[in-house]
């Protein structure tokens, strides 16, 4: 009895053990705060710009709802504290919208359009005009400023009353571009792409009544290495980041597949440059997934789209060698007919990005090679697909495909955040760029982007690199990082990012990575880990059997010359 | 592909120079360990058994005399003495030669074989020798032996101390070692085997082979085997392991020395050695099917399996390889290991070939080292010839059932 009462109690510790920090996760998700997206758009979708919203404001708040401006009742903003109105066309606001606008007792926000229509002491707002703006600076301190290349803004002419939080610039001229009237936040332009995104983030910090946060995370990530990378390169550049102690990131691709013959490379084919990426996990690299073979179809590895088809730029509904035909609503007799195919679609892509991720973690850990995050072969996803990934990832790196209909569309996102179309997965994002080959000023101009990013207080500054440019190329890159004021290299494994699937569980912990996986299931799947630990064992073998005949040589020989001394002397 | 080929062949051959690292490594300590213990033996007063030295002759006329004058020479008591010259099937002055100091020396006999035993080979006509030998040990040296005086003295002596040693091996020397370049390998060839395998495994197993001259046996062993395998080509080393399995062991006693002479052409060295190679691995099939009772005699058995199959084999596949990949490019990915192995392979041949001249009085010269390199590449490059051979005439003599002809080691002039 007295052991049965003990047991229950182990297990009633153990299930209050796995539910609270879940708990504790969940109820700090919103810190008691809800943020509610009012939009007018174009069809009435969310598009890019809202997301990019999304993402700014999910560094302070995971719970975001999303709500048209013109069906937006009562309850869609209950117990909301923050709610931002985005206009980005022109529209006519109902008058419900108007007055439970008005009714919001929150903080309010206004970016772009029909601000007149929410505040008659917004009316100065001439969105008929745009003015140039080149650069801008804070209200309250001149000293901190930035100039850009010309973007569009509304001409304002707030009141007296109102509090400018920026000033917009141009050759001639300075606009209130940012500022508090009415007790609404105003943000004048309708775009919230590059620049505009930055000098919004600047402000939410005020809109969320937190703190201003000092330092820039940055990162700086290494690209496209695949099985056939150089490893003696591999390790010049992970000697020379050892020696500069910054933590980094490294997007690995397991599989290489030769676009002549189809044959593919493993990890296990190149061993030396294996256990170059172990050495640097140990030291201070942080392994990111980047997708499995890096292609679709028969393009080369690195080269290809992997989770984008992008010949008929739509998302993987069809084998490689399957005839594409999209079809439409009108295709279909019925809605729900055409739900029912759109269902198929978004099943047969889940099926295959779930068979490529679970395969791309398990081929990187066989090899002892743990995945924190995960970034998309040229940032290229559906929606339906990052939902997908975030069964696996906590993490995800790089930047983001915003739309299903046009892989090009992506908005960086300046600061580190769980955007809602993440499903949960943190956002850092990628803001620098990287080192064209063909620019010779490929490095200034990154550090010009970074500077446009440090405007904004805890603005993310971060660059990546592919390892095959060569050293001297990096060491150009990283001597510029860092000379960014207050960069915080982001170390992955510093993070709480975890990666699971059904044979492996990797977990970033305090500067450690913590693995379980099933051995037995990882390694017996397919041949190619049994044949690299076999050939492993033998080569340490090998190195064995020298080793020993060596030492043996030298003894024999010390026996040579005591038979020889005694023999002389007798 | 290829790379498993090199992995099997190098583990092979490496499973096999650690095993001779460790019999080496053996053989010194037992070089350490006997000049002990040969003060301590001779020091203390022993009775010494009666002996009888048989010399199986045939066509030895070259030799003989100069073999029954060094028996003439020996130092033991010869009221305990006899030496008995089995002149099997000679055609020349043998049998004439064996007589005429017969007639002068009375512990010297002369067995002639008588027909339809004769030409029945060495083990033949020490079996007829035999039958005439009244002593309580018999000791066997081929009529091209030169022993030391004290020779016989040793070997009795390990007889008479050891109880449990049914044999009792001396140490062979090459009388012909400055001959020629071939006898100069031969004699590092010699020295090595002895002090690598038979010290080497005297001292880690209490194991030895006869060689086939210059040992001495326990006269009651002999006759309780019912002598020497007649089909038998190594009749020594099938003899061993049937002394092993009396449950007796071979001592290995190397202050008992005998000069022999060796093959001075190369002809006679490839036909001497084919017969000891077909004579092994004719014993290694013999006694592989069949249980043994002396688990050490077991397992040397298949290290002599393991030497004649494996070893070589292993070495003509990597030999095979590493020409092929001369060639063709195998891309083989074992890379520059693969010339630490090769080197460290060459330094342990050297070492241990060192190591044993450098046990003998004057053989560690320079000249001698230059001969081991050598070696490396000649010599023992042609036993690796020699044994895929002789592995043919066997396989051929099985599936065939041929008869065996037992060659008789040509015998040359001394010059002294």
């Amino acid at each position: 009895m007295k052991r049965n009462g003990k047991l229950v109690w182990g297990v009633v510790l153990l299930v209050l053990m796995s539910v609270f920090p879940v708990n504790l996760a969940e109820a700090d998700a919103g810190g008691g705060k809800k943020a509610v997206i009012m939009y007018s758009s174009e069809n009435g979708k969310v598009e890019e710009n809202q997301k990019v919203l999304d993402g700014m404001i999910s560094r302070y708040t995971t719970d975001i709802s999303y709500v048209e401006a013109n069906s937006v009742e009562a309850e869609d903003l209950e117990e909301a504290t923050h709610l931002f109105y985005y206009g980005k066309v022109e529209e006519r606001l109902h008058e419900e919208t108007v007055e439970l606008f008005a009714d919001f007792d929150g903080v309010k926000t206004i970016i772009g359009y029909n601000a007149d229509q929410l505040s008659s002491q917004l009316d100065h707002v001439d969105t008929s005009l745009q003015e140039a703006v080149e650069g801008a600076y804070e209200a309250d301190n001149e000293d901190n400023a930035v100039e850009f290349e010309s973007q569009a803004m509304f001409p304002t002419d707030p009141s007296e009353s109102a509090e400018i939080l920026l000033y917009g610039t141009n050759e001639s001229q300075e606009n209130p571009l940012f500022f508090i009237e009415d007790d609404i936040y105003y943000y004048a332009a309708p775009n919230l792409d590059s620049m505009h995104a930055v000098m919004f983030a600047k402000e939410m910090s005020g809109i969320f009544n937190v703190e201003k946060e000092e330092g820039h995370p940055g990162y700086l990530r290494l690209e496209d290495v695949h099985p056939l990378a150089d490893a003696e390169q591999v390790q010049e550049i992970a000697d020379y980041l050892k020696s500069e102690n910054i933590p980094y990131m490294i997007a690995v691709i397991p599989i290489y597949t030769d676009p002549e013959t189809g044959r593919e490379y493993r990890f296990s084919d190149n061993k030396k440059l294996t256990s170059v990426l172990q050495e640097m996990q140990d030291d201070g690299a942080s392994i990111v997934l980047h997708g499995y073979t890096h292609q679709f179809r028969s393009s080369e590895t690195g080269e290809g789209f992997e989770f984008w088809d992008v010949e008929n730029n739509m998302p993987i509904y069809h084998g490689e060698n399957e005839e594409v035909n999209p079809k439409t609503e009108e295709d279909f007799e019925s809605p729900e007919e055409f739900e029912a195919y759109n269902q198929e679609n978004l099943d047969y892509e889940r099926a295959y990005i779930e068979d490529r991720i679970e395969s791309g973690i398990d081929e990187l850990a066989k090899y002892e090679l743990y995945p924190l995050a995960f970034e998309a072969p040229h940032y290229t996803m559906s929606q339906n697909g990052y939902e997908v990934l975030s069964d696996y990832f906590s993490t995800y790196v790089g930047q983001v495909q915003m739309s299903d209909e046009n892989w090009e569309i992506m908005r960086p996102i300046p600061t580190v955040g769980q955007p809602t179309y993440l499903h949960g997965m943190t956002l850092y994002p990628e803001t620098m760029g990287y080192v064209q080959p063909d620019e010779p000023d490929a490095v200034d101009m990154m550090m010009k982007n970074a500077e446009e990013y440090q405007f904004t207080d805890g603005g993310v500054t971060s660059a990546f690199y592919h390892p095959y440019l060569g050293l001297d190329g990096l060491i150009e890159v990283v001597e510029g990082m860092k000379q960014i004021e207050g960069i915080e290299w982001i170390d992955l494994k510093e993070t709480d990012s975890q990666v699971v699937t059904d044979k492996v569980e990797i977990r970033a912990d305090g500067g450690e990575i913590d693995v379980n996986k099933d051995r037995i299931a990882l390694y017996t799947s397919g041949f190619s880990y049994p044949l690299y630990f076999l050939n492993n064992t033998v080569e340490a073998m090998v190195r064995l059997i020298a080793i020993i005949g060596g030492l043996a040589v030298i003894i024999f020989f010390f026996y040579i010359f005591r038979n020889r001394s005694q023999a002389n002397k007798s | 592909m290829a790379d498993v080929l090199l992995y099997t062949s190098l583990f092979i051959i490496w499973l096999m120079l650690f095993y001779h690292m460790f019999l080496m490594h053996g053989g010194y300590l037992y070089s350490l360990k006997h000049k002990k213990l040969e003060k301590e033996w001779t020091d203390e007063p022993v009775e010494l058994p009666t002996v009888s030295i048989l010399i199986p002759a045939h066509n030895e006329d070259v030799v003989i005399e100069q073999t029954i004058q060094s028996m003439i020479a020996l130092r033991y008591d010869k009221t305990k003495l006899e030496v008995i010259v089995i002149n099997d099937n000679s055609s020349d002055n043998t049998g004439h030669i064996a007589d005429l100091y017969a007639a002068k020396h009375p512990f010297v006999k002369v067995v002639h074989t008588k027909p339809p035993n004769i030409g029945k080979g060495k083990s033949g006509a020490l079996n007829q020798g035999l039958k005439h030998a009244t002593g309580e040990v018999v000791v066997v040296y081929d009529a091209d032996n030169t022993p030391e005086p004290d020779a016989v003295y040793y070997l009795a002596l390990g007889i008479a101390k050891d109880k449990k040693a049914g044999a009792v091996v001396g140490k062979f020397r090459v009388t012909n070692a400055k001959q020629n370049l071939l006898t100069r390998l031969i004699n590092v060839e010699t020295l090595t085997f002895q002090w690598l395998a038979q010290a080497g495994r005297w001292y880690w197993f209490k194991m030895t082979t006869i060689p086939g001259t210059n040992f001495a046996i326990r006269r009651s062993i002999l006759q309780q085997l019912g002598g020497w395998d007649e089909k038998a080509l190594s009749e020594d080393t099938e003899l061993s392991f049937r002394v092993y399995n009396l449950g007796y062991y071979i001592r290995f006693f190397p202050s008992a020395v005998t000069w022999e002479q060796e093959p001075e052409t190369l002809k006679v060295w490839w036909k001497q050695r084919t017969r000891w190679a077909r004579g092994n691995e004719y014993v290694i099939f013999k006694y592989l099917f069949s249980p043994m009772k002396n688990r050490t005699v077991t397992f040397d058995l298949f290290y002599f399996l393991f030497t004649y199959i494996l070893f070589f084999s292993g070495i003509i596949l990597s030999h095979g390889i590493f020409v092929s990949n001369l060639i063709f490019d195998l891309e083989l990915s074992i890379g520059p290991i693969s010339i630490a192995l090769l080197i460290t392979g060459f330094l342990l041949f050297v070492t241990e070939a060192l190591i044993a001249l450098s046990m003998e009085k004057g053989q560690l010269t320079f000249k001698n080292t230059l001969v081991v390199v050598f070696m490396y590449f000649t010599y023992s490059q042609l036993w690796v010839a020699l044994v895929a051979y002789a592995t043919v005439l066997e396989i051929r003599r099985v599936v065939f059932k041929q008869e065996v002809k037992w060659y008789k080691t040509q015998r040359f002039k001394q010059n002294t």
